[in-house]
This record gives structure tokens, sequence and C-alpha cells, in this order.
């Protein structure tokens, strides 16, 4: 569109209060030539109408930070780079001024010379004001010259200052963040990720934040670019110019279509920047740019050529002098670093010791190698890139980072890193993707350069895939160097055929070079030779390269392209791979998910006619042991072999990984102990899953010892009375009497009650009518219900007392709720308010819900709480309750006995019995029969009542989620909902299972063991906060019936430190230590307390509530269900585990730690 | 027909199962309860017809087993199982998820569709959505047990 720039400069002027609109439309319409004669025509600034145009450039406090709005967004990208670039033509000397200060600044920063980074820093500070790269560079240099105190203390000066936009806030919070020395890259990710999330209904600014903050280079996605320029135009030109170069540079690499219009505004950026990075996107990007040179980039081309001619030595020591005046090029540090090992040199750092650079080339050096220093190298230099964010340096680790582990953006990672190079780098050749492009851009460099070495094998790589001839190298080049050079031609040119056997000569004359046994080159030829076989699809090939090496150095093939192999084997089915051992070892080395590793190892077996591992095993000598060792340790593993049809539960895969690893132990001692504790490790969760399985079994208990044990004294002597009475009985009996007595009860043989009427005693003989005298079953009455009460009703050992520690006492609710809570379902009531509070995880979990469709989630959740809360409190209540005449209309287990049914019970079972023992016997013997039936309606009110009531409960919630909500407002929270269905069912008939009667027994255990058991109980039912504590105990063997007692204990203790501590949503440090001396056990339990909890003492409190309990009757407070369950605790000790003076201390070790010591004596305590 | 309906939530199986019994009276119904009692169902019987669900356990939870573990997209697993061992049986896939798996491999459904329709399609015929306390499911599941029962003759 044509616009005579006069013509606008005058509608501005007389529309002074649109001028802003007025810009706006011209940003959106005009192409950069009219935008640049406006802007030329404008009056100069400070002219208020300029702020439409270049914002405020320079701005000198934090506060006025894109807090104006001074321009509109245009909507489209060229639109806004026009108007940027022109902006940065109209700030050229400015800019290339703040440049070379920035120049100087990371110079001296990497150099060590942090006073003279700072001086520079400053300069830049006073001339051009606040801006992001200042901010970061004051925490950097914070960070390193004095340390973590005096970055985070400029952030809080800088959080204090008032009306900071939330871009400032956010990114100086992260970017001091970015600064930290002891953040890793990844948990910086990780916190950044995680607060980002929070802005996803808001792209734009999440775009925005996330470039000045995090990602970057390769892993930056392009979107919202617009906006972001835009955006940017509100804040320092400094920042926008950076992130307008760095946007440039991905633009460009990113293989865009439609670029071309983005070239004039690239074009005019490239001819004002005086930097690098301008000059090498020019380089490659604009064919008609004329290409400079500076005087180091001759430098540069000496030692790349000495290195490429094999004169390491050379190259060493001119690109250790190029280190020195440019450490921002990391193709320096890799330079000379390399040329360092190829030439035999030891490793010599030319920078001072304590400057970052030395760091950064101590672990370049280290990776290369490939020394034991390797992880925690690439660890440093992440951190390293990590905090020097946007700068060239920053970009060439990320790409040395990439080449080490993530080939797919390797390549990308190290076209940007060749545009951020600090010098003119021969391989801006390789930044574009077309290949006239390509040899355009060499061209134009080898004019500047004729007769380098370097450019010339560059030219050879250039050449069509067609091309033809022999590459003549100097004399001087070695011969490893021209076959490794002439594969890597015929590698570009697609001749993989005559490649393979040049990469095959040099790999197989590969050596061992002591320790550390690799070097650089033997990567490149094992990356090279793995190459060629794929792109050849040469599986075997690749595979043998790539599993050789796994086994040998596994180190050299961190960068090896293991997608493009995965796809050629999956491509076509070829059977005769499938008994090749190292295709499941190349899957299992190479992928995570284990069902993707299961067909490979599935096929394997199946082609060698097995159907499990353990069948290979009579084979192993047809496999090389390292391979078989490989497969069996890292492939046959439990998640793996779950794919397979041939197990048919867990305990089986349990017992073939055990059989695995007793097998490796034999064959490979020398991992003998990493295979020791994986047996360990099965073993124990046998052990545990074992346990709780036989605790769940168990919950259904009477102690009928004991109750025989206590009551005997006076239930015998009732006995003796019983028995006395029954002298008289039967017809013969009553013949005795006066026959017209009635007070006798008769039952027919077939069970009917006879009402009391006279007796006609022939009759009832010839009826064969049994004859009960009242007074005799009234005493076989009263001793039965005696028996019966005792056994339903002892504090100390009845029925109803273990419903209540078992089951009621908190385990069935929290193992009930733990499977809602496993999906952030359900919330905690407030005690004070008898509300259920917000769920915070769905608050945050559903962005794209409005505020309104919030809110109503929230109070179905609530409801749903309530109506959970609610059926689990009736199920207690009321449900899981013992009946008996007088008591609990709703309990199903029904202990009610009419005078009907013990009448007639009385005559068949009982009146011919004159043994107390067998009495007894089968008074229990009966009300162990009622319990068995209470046990079968619970059983079937779990699978059936109760489950269909919670089914209900969560339908609901669903279909009022689904009629009111816009479909897939809220996918995850369905989701959660549908998998809290289904596991609520399981749970319910988990549940149900409790429900029956004692039949195992338990081996003997450990102290450790049983802790075990009890963690997984504890996280079981508390899936959001899991608790791991340190567990020390001695290891002598207890009684296995005493299992289910220690772990009710020490559930319980372990039970309140989770529950009792103080802290929401994490576990606190819980530390457990058993000592056993002679016959007495010491289990002391430590765990960390919120000063909330401290400040209450809770010590007092417990010691005193254990003190009450003592003073009286235990059975008083047994029937109080809920507090800390210290009660129970004292009830197991003193009736289950007979210890008649147990000790419960508590103390503070720390003033954050509650102690609880349990003192538990008795011989007959251990097996 | 013989129907396979490989599903673990137990009112689903249920709602399901007399969903097929008054749509197909004539038809045989059994269930398989997670990806291994699946698998070995279709690898050891015949079958007219796959009704399957995607989120399963590995093992049938019983009182002495848990299941393992709960794999989102299992219900692949035996789909692919199928194709590896050149079992075709028509298949309809019942979920009550809208969206499926976690983190980079969570699925909505139509991406599920997509994918199964591309790796499946010998086998593969549709996807429906369960909601339970709906009924929308019940039409789109009738015409498919309708047109392949007629497919087969009866």
């Amino acid at each position: 569109m044509h616009v005579s720039p006069k013509d606008f400069i005058r509608s501005l002027f007389q529309n002074l209060h649109r001028a802003k609109e007025r810009a706006g439309w011209l940003k959106r319409s005009a192409d950069l030539e009219t935008v640049f004669r406006v802007t030329k025509a404008l009056p100069r600034p400070p002219h208020p109408l300029t702020i439409h145009f270049y914002g405020h450039p320079w701005q000198h406090s934090p506060s006025d930070l894109f807090n104006k709005r001074t321009q509109l967004s245009s909507g489209s990208l060229v639109a806004e780079l026009q108007w940027t670039a022109v902006t940065i033509a109209n700030h050229a000397d400015d800019l290339n001024k703040f440049f070379a200060l920035r120049q100087q600044c990371e110079r001296d920063f990497l150099l060590g010379s942090f006073e003279a980074a700072k001086q520079s820093r400053e300069a830049v500070e006073t001339r051009f004001g606040i801006t992001l790269w200042g901010l970061q560079a004051k925490f950097l240099l914070l960070e390193y010259a004095i340390g973590l105190e005096a970055n985070t203390r400029h952030l809080s000066e800088l959080n204090s200052q008032k009306n900071l936009h939330i871009f400032i806030q956010v990114s100086a919070n992260f970017l001091s963040m970015r600064a930290e020395r002891r953040l890793s890259y990844d948990n910086y990710q990780h916190k950044l990720t995680k607060y980002m999330s929070g802005f996803d209904e808001y792209p734009q600014v999440k775009s925005f934040l996330e470039h000045t903050t995090g990602r970057e280079g390769a892993e930056f996605e392009n979107r919202d670019e617009d906006m972001v320029l835009y955006l940017f135009s509100d804040g320092s030109l400094i920042d926008r110019c950076l992130y307008t170069v760095s946007l440039l540079q991905r633009l460009f690499t990113a293989n865009l279509k439609d670029t071309d219009l983005l070239v004039p505004s690239a074009k005019l950026i490239c001819h004002t920047l005086h930097i690098p990075a301008a000059r090498n996107l020019a380089a490659s990007m604009l064919p008609d740019e004329t290409i400079k040179a500076e005087p180091h980039d001759f430098n540069a081309l000496k030692a790349l050529d000495y290195y490429t001619e094999g004169d390491y030595a050379s190259a060493a020591e001119v690109s250790r002098q190029l280190l020195l005046q440019l450490p921002t090029a990391v193709q320096f540090f890799e330079l000379y670093v390399k040329s360092l090992i190829y030439s035999g040199r030891p490793f010599e750092s030319p920078f001072p010791p304590q400057s970052p650079a030395n760091e950064i080339v101590c672990a370049i050096d280290s990776v290369f190698r490939k020394t034991n220093g390797y992880s925690q190298a690439l660890d440093t230099l992440s951190r390293a890139a990590k905090s020097l964010h946007i700068t060239p340096l920053a970009a060439g680790l990320r790409y040395l980072l990439a080449a080490e582990g993530t080939p797919s953006t390797a390549r990308r990672s190290e076209q940007i890193a060749i545009l951020d190079s600090q010098f003119l780098n021969p391989k801006l050749c390789f930044v574009p993707s077309k290949l006239s492009l390509r040899q355009d851009v060499h061209k134009r460099i080898t004019v500047i350069f004729p007769g380098s070495l370097t450019m010339d094998f560059l030219a050879q790589l250039l050449k069509p895939v067609d091309a033809t001839g022999i590459v003549n190298y100097p004399d001087r080049v070695n011969t490893e160097r021209k076959l490794r050079y002439t594969a890597t031609i015929l590698l570009e040119r697609g001749d993989y055929s005559s490649a393979i056997p040049l990469l095959e000569k040099l790999y197989s004359g590969r050596q061992k070079v002591g320790t550390p046994v690799t070097y650089p080159l033997y990567d490149e030829i094992i990356a090279l030779l793995y190459d060629a076989y794929v792109r050849a699809e040469n599986i075997p090939g690749a595979l043998d390269i790539f599993v050789d090496n796994l086994l040998d150095q596994p180190l050299t093939i961190h960068g090896l392209d293991v997608l493009a192999l995965h796809k050629i084997i999956e491509r076509v089915p070829r059977p005769a791979l499938a008994s090749n051992i190292k295709v499941p070892i190349f899957y299992a080395a190479t992928l995570a998910n284990p069902q993707s590793i299961f067909v490979p190892y599935d096929n394997f077996l199946s082609a060698h006619g097995c159907k499990r591992p353990t069948d290979l095993l009579s084979m192993a000598s047809i496999f090389p042991l390292p391979l078989l060792t490989y497969f069996l340790s890292r492939v046959c593993i439990q998640k793996v072999m779950a794919g397979s049809f041939h197990f048919t539960g867990t305990a089986e895969l349990e017992n073939e990984r055990l059989q695995i690893l007793q097998h490796l132990c034999r064959t490979n001692p020398a991992n003998r102990p990493a295979y020791s504790e994986e047996i360990d490790q099965i073993t124990q969760r046998l052990f545990i899953r074992r346990g709780i399985q036989k605790l769940d079994e168990g919950k259904i208990f009477v102690d009928v010892l004991g109750i025989r044990r206590t009551g005997e004294k006076l239930l015998a002597e009732n006995f003796r009375r019983y028995l006395d009475i029954s002298s008289l009985k039967g017809i013969e009996a009553l013949r005795l009497l006066d026959t017209n007595i009635t007070k006798v009860v008769l039952t027919t043989p077939d069970g009917h009650h006879v009402p009391e009427q006279k007796i006609d005693i022939d009759k009832l003989e010839a009826e064969g009518v049994r004859v009960i005298f009242r007074s005799h079953y009234a005493l076989f009455k009263d001793l039965f219900i005696d028996v019966r009460d005792r056994f339903i009703s002892s504090s100390e050992y009845g029925l109803d007392s273990y419903l209540s520690v078992r089951i009621r006492h908190g385990t069935l609710q929290g193992q009930l709720r733990s499977r809602f809570e496993a999906f952030h379902l359900l919330t905690q009531k407030n005690a004070d308010t008898g509300e259920y509070q917000r769920n915070t995880y769905w608050e945050t979990k559903l962005p794209t819900c409005t505020l309104e469709e919030k809110e109503f989630i929230q109070a179905l959740l609530a409801a749903l709480s309530r109506d959970i809360d609610d059926l689990t409190r009736r199920l207690k209540d009321d449900v899981i309750q013992v009946r008996t005449e007088s008591r609990n209309p709703n309990g199903l287990f029904d202990f009610r006995f009419d005078d009907e049914s013990l009448a007639h019970m009385f005559s068949e079972e009982f009146e011919s019995i004159t043994s107390f023992a067998e009495f007894m016997d089968k008074v229990f013997a009966t009300l162990w029969s009622r319990t068995e039936e209470g046990c079968a309606r619970m059983r079937d009110f779990m699978s059936h009542g109760l489950k269909s009531e919670f089914v209900h409960c969560l339908t609901k919630l669903q279909t009022d989620l689904r009629s009111h909500l816009q479909p897939g407002a809220a996918s995850n929270l369905l989701a959660a909902i549908a998998n809290g269905l289904t596991a609520v069912q399981n749970e319910c008939d988990r549940i149900a299972r409790w429900f029956t009667l004692p039949g195992g027994t338990f081996e003997a255990f450990t102290l450790y063991e049983i802790m075990s058991v009890c963690v997984a109980s504890v996280n079981n039912v508390n899936p959001e906060v899991q608790i791991s504590p340190k567990i020390d105990m001695d290891s002598r063997p207890i009684t296995g019936s005493f299992f289910p007692s220690f772990f009710d204990i020490l559930r319980a203790v372990l039970d309140n430190a989770l529950r009792h501590s103080g802290f929401t949503g994490t576990a606190p440090q819980v530390s457990i230590t058993g000592r056993i001396v002679e016959d007495k056990i010491v289990i002391r339990m430590q765990n960390s307390i919120a000063p909330h909890v401290r400040e209450k003492d809770p010590a007092q409190i417990l010691s005193d509530r254990i003190a009450a309990i003592r003073s009286r009757a235990v059975s008083d407070e047994i029937k109080r269900e809920g507090g800390t369950g210290y009660v129970k605790i004292a009830k197991i000790l003193e009736y289950d585990l007979h210890q008649h003076d147990p000790r419960i201390t508590f103390a503070y070790p720390t003033d954050q730690e509650l102690q609880v010591t349990l003192e538990l004596s008795g011989k007959e305590l251990f097996a | 027909m013989k129907i396979l309906l490989v599903e673990d939530d137990q009112n689903k199986r249920d709602r399901i199962s007399a969903l097929v019994a008054s749509t197909l009276p004539h038809a045989t119904l059994i269930s398989a309860l997670s990806y291994r009692s699946a698998v070995d169902k279709i690898v050891s019987e015949t079958w007219d017809f796959l009704l399957l669900d995607m989120t399963l356990p590995t093992y049938d939870v019983t009182e002495h087993e848990d299941g393992f573990q709960t794999e989102a997209f299992a219900g692949i697993n035996v789909l692919r199982e199928m194709k590896r061992r050149q079992i075709h049986i028509p298949t309809v896939v019942v979920t009550q998820f809208e969206t499926l798996g976690e983190g980079v491999e969570k699925k909505s459904l139509s991406e599920l569709r997509k994918y199964l329709e591309t790796q499946y399609p010998e086998t593969y015929l549709g996807t429906i959505f369960y909601a339970p306390g709906e009924s929308s499911w019940m039409p789109k599941l009738t015409e498919y047990l309708s047109k392949y029962d007629k497919n087969i003759g009866h």
C-alpha cells in the first residue's frame, strides 16, 4: 500500500488523540519501505508521537517495563517484524554500542573477571536503562561473585518495588533461579512448567513468559510469535532486539513456508546490527549478501584447517588463543578439547581456575573423553546452559548436550549454534535446507578463505548425490582421517554401499586406549557406521553396533538415532530378526514403555520355542553370556513379562523373576549384589502382600482362649449348677413328678414349640416329644447367653472389640476413602464450619472451565464427599455392628437367640453334654457359626448393597457434570471418576473379604518385615501422601501368632504420625528403630511435627491420656471410636500381647520431632 | 453368536451384559476381567465378536491377586496380541473415558479412534463412549451387535 509519509505525519498531527490507532493502521497495512520512510519523517524522540512507533526504548525503572501499551497489535508476524526492524534501524548506534558492551560483559564474566563484567553491565544500565538482559546479568554476577544469598536478596529488593508488571515479577523470579548454580536444569524446568501451567488459558502471555524465562533454541515452538514480538514493544528495545535476532534464527531453521515475506525485515536488521549473529544470518539466509570477515575469522579458519589436516597440536594452540579472546564461542571449546585429545596431550584448561569458562571446558573434556565424571559433566553443562540462558555460548552448549543425548533435536540445535557462532563459521553453509543455497553460502565464504582445506572438504560434502570423483587430500592428512572424510562424503551423497566398507575398516580397527576406553574419533565412527547401516537398512549391522557398544562402553551410543532404527524394524515384519537376541536388548535399552519391549521379547522367546525366560536357560550356551545376561537382567523384568499370557498372576511373575535372578547370581557373580538386592526386594514384596492378605482375612477375630481363661471360674461354677439340675430330665423324670405340672418346655422332633398345656405323658411319649425342665433350660440359657455376651462384647477379647480395633477404628473409612482420594475426588470436612474444604486439586486442573462452572464442580465434589462420609459412617455405626435382642437393630452380625431356637438347640445339642470343656466348645461352635453368618451378610452387603450405593454416588456425579458442562470441559475429572468407579467396586470386594473367619496361621516375622507391612498398609490408604520411613530394626524372629497384634499397634502409631503431625500435602519425616535385648523389645518411632502441633505439647497430652487409660478399665475407653488410637494400642498390649506393665512414652528428641517409645517383654514373644 | 466382553468394572459389565441379553437373546456372552484373561480366551477359543474395554488390570483382581497394574491402553495391547497372532475378531471398544492415559501418551477419544483405525483396520469397528448414568451408548452398541449378528448368519 502506498502511503505518503508527509501526508501520514500530517494526519497524525491533526488527530493527535488518535495517533495510536493511526500508527496501528500503518503497522497493519504498510510495507517495510513505507514504514521506514514514515519513521524517517517523524519528529525525533522524545516527541510524544514517537512512542506509538518505538515504544519507550530505554526505560529507567523496573516498574516502567511493560506497564504502558503504547501501540496496537497487528496480528501479523510480518507486520510486527517490519515494525521492529524499522525501530531497530532507527536506533542502530545505540544498539551496536550495547552489543559491544554485552560482548565485553559476557567475556569478562566467563573469564572470571566479575568486577569488570559488572562495570560493563552497569554501563549498559546507565546508558540504556533497565532491561531483562541486565536483570539476568546482575543475578548471574551476584550468584557467581558473591553467592545465592546475594542473588535472592536482589530478587527481594526487586519484588519490593511497587507496580511491577507481572511480566517483570515472573521473569525476575525465574531469571534469579536460572542464575542459581546449584539448581539443576531439570529442576528449573519442572518448576517453570508447573508455574506456566497456570497460564494455559493465556497462551500468548505464556509464550512471552516462556521466552523470557525458559525454553529456547530448538526446544522452543514457533507459536504466537507476532504477539510475543508485540508484547516486547513496551519493554526495553534491547530485549526486543535480542528476541528478534533469536526469533529470526529460529524461524529460518524451522523449515517454515513463506519465510520470503520475512526477508526484507531480516535484511534491514542484518544490515543494522554489527554483531556475529546478524552477519551469520545474512550469510546463510540472504543469498545476495556479501560476507565480510573480521581478523579473528582468519585465525578461526587457520585452527580449523590444522584440525582438518590432522595437525592437532597446532589446532590446539590456535584454538586456545581464540578461546581466551572469544570464550563465548562453543566451537572453540570443542575444537580445543578434541585437538588436545587427538594430539595425545593431557587436558589443560586455558582459563583461570575459578572462572565459569574453566568449569565449562573441564566438563566438555570429560564429556568428549567419556570419563567416569561423564554424567556429572553433562549436568555441569546443562546448568551452565541454563544460567547463561540466551547467550551464544548457551546456544552452543545446548547443541553439545543434544548431540550427547537427543539426536532428534541435535540437528536444529546445531544450526542455531552455528548461527550464533562468534566467528565466520564455515559450517554456515549447512544451515539452509536447499542444496543450491548451501552451495551458494559455501561459495561466498570460500571467496574469503581461498585454498582452505576445510572449505575444500565441505565442498565435497555439498556435491549432489550423483556426483563422482575422488577427493585428493594433502599428504599431511593421515590415512584414518582420509578414510573417515571419504566415508562421510559418500554417506552425504547416499552411497552407503561404498561408505560402509570404509567405516567397517575403521570400526574394526578401533582399539581401547586404557581407561577411559573411548575418545571422540571412535564415537564419531560408531555414529557414522550406525547411521550408514540404518540408512542402508542393514538392521543386524546397526544392532551389532548399538548392542556391542552398549555392553562395552554405553557412553559411546548416547547420540545414536535410535528412533530411525525402531522405524525400520517395525515397518515390515522380518521373521529372521525375531530370533536375534539383540532386538529385545535394543528395545529395552532405548524405550521406557514395557509394552513396547514386550513384542520383541515375546517374538524372541517364541522363535526359540520358549514361553518363559526360564525355558531359555536350558539352551543358555547358544547365546553369548553378556547378551544373555543383559536380556535376562534388563529385558525380562516383571513389567515386560506381564504382557505374556503364559503367566497367570503376579505371584508367577515374581517367581519367574526370582528364578532369573538366582540364575544370574550364578552366571554373573560380579553383579551378584545388585541381583541379591532385587531378590530381597521381591521377597519383601511377597511377604508384604502375603501379610496384608492374611491381615485382611484375619480381621474377624475373637480371643476364645482369653474368654475361657478369664471367665473360667464363673462359667465353670454356673455349669456345675446347671449339671446339678440336669439329674431331672426326660419323660422318665416327668413320670416321677406331679403330672399336673405344666412348667416344662416341650419340643417336638421337628423342632416345633408346643404351647404349655396339661401334660399327657403317654401321648407325649408316643409322639416322641422331648421334655425340658424350665429350671434346667433356664440355667442353660443363662450360661449360653453369658458366654455369648463375653464372645461378642468382651472389651478385651470379644468380637465387637476386634471389629472396633481392626475395622471400624479408622481402617474402614480410610480404606474406602483412599480409593476416592487416589483420584482426588474427596476433601476433608472443616471441623469448625462443618463445610467440606474446596477441592484445590481440581480447581487448578480444569483451565477451560469458567468460574461459574468451577463453583458448580466444587459444589458437586463437596456433595460427593458428604455422601461418601455419610455412607461410611452409616456402615460403621449401624451396619458393622453386633445385633442382640436389645442393641443395634441394623447390625449385620446377628447374635439374637429366641427361646424357641435356644430350647431346640438345648434339647438337640446340649442336654446330653456333661463336660464343661465340651459344653464350651459347643457354645463357641454355635457362636462362630453365627459369626460366619454375619460375615456372609457383610460380604453380601459390601459386594452388592454398598457397592451399588457408591456406584450410584459416582454415576450421579458423572451425569451431573456431563449435563451441565461443555463437552470436554472436565474430561480429566470425568476420567478420574471413571477410574474411581472401578477402583471403589474392587475395594468393596476387597473389604468384603475382611469378613472371613480366621483360617491360616502367620509365620514367624521380624520387626523389619512387620514394619514394611505397616508402611505399605498406611501408604495404601493414604495415596496422596506417601511416607518412606528410615527403618533400622533388629532381626530376631517374633512368634507368628502375634503378627496381627504387632501390626495393629505399629500401624496405629505410624498412622498417627501421618495424620497428626500437622503437615498438609506432604508426609512427615519418620524414622523407626527396633532393638531387641534378651527378651525385651524397644521400638522407637520418631516423626517430624509442624510448629503448630508442637505448640500444643502432644507428648504431654498423650502421656496424660496413657495415664488416664491405665487408671481405669480399658473397657470403658474401648467403646470410644476415633481419637489417636492409643486406647486400642493399650488394649492390644495388655490383652493380646499379655503385657501387664506395658510402657508407652513420648518425648521430643528435637523441637521439631515427636518420639514414641514402646517397650514390650516376654519370652513368648519370640519364635 | 459368541461374544467376549473384556471388562473389569462390574457395574459396567452387568449393564452391558443386560443389553446384550436383551438385544441378542441367543448370544453367548463370556466375560474376561483383565488383559491376561482376555488374551488367554482369545487365543484358546473362537469368538464372533469382541467388546473391549480400554483400561484394564493385567490380571483378574481376586482374593489373592491385586491385578499387578492397571494399564490405560491395555485394550490396545489386546488388539496388538490379536494382530500378532492373526486373529481377526470384529471389535468394538467400549470405554468410559473421554481421555485416556497421562502425559505424552494422553489420547482423546477421537485420537484413539484414529489410532485404532490406522493400526487395526482388520478388526476395529468403532469406539463407544459409555457413561454409566446415561443410555446414549445403548443404541450404538445395539446397532453394532445387530449388524454383526446378521453378518454371521443369525
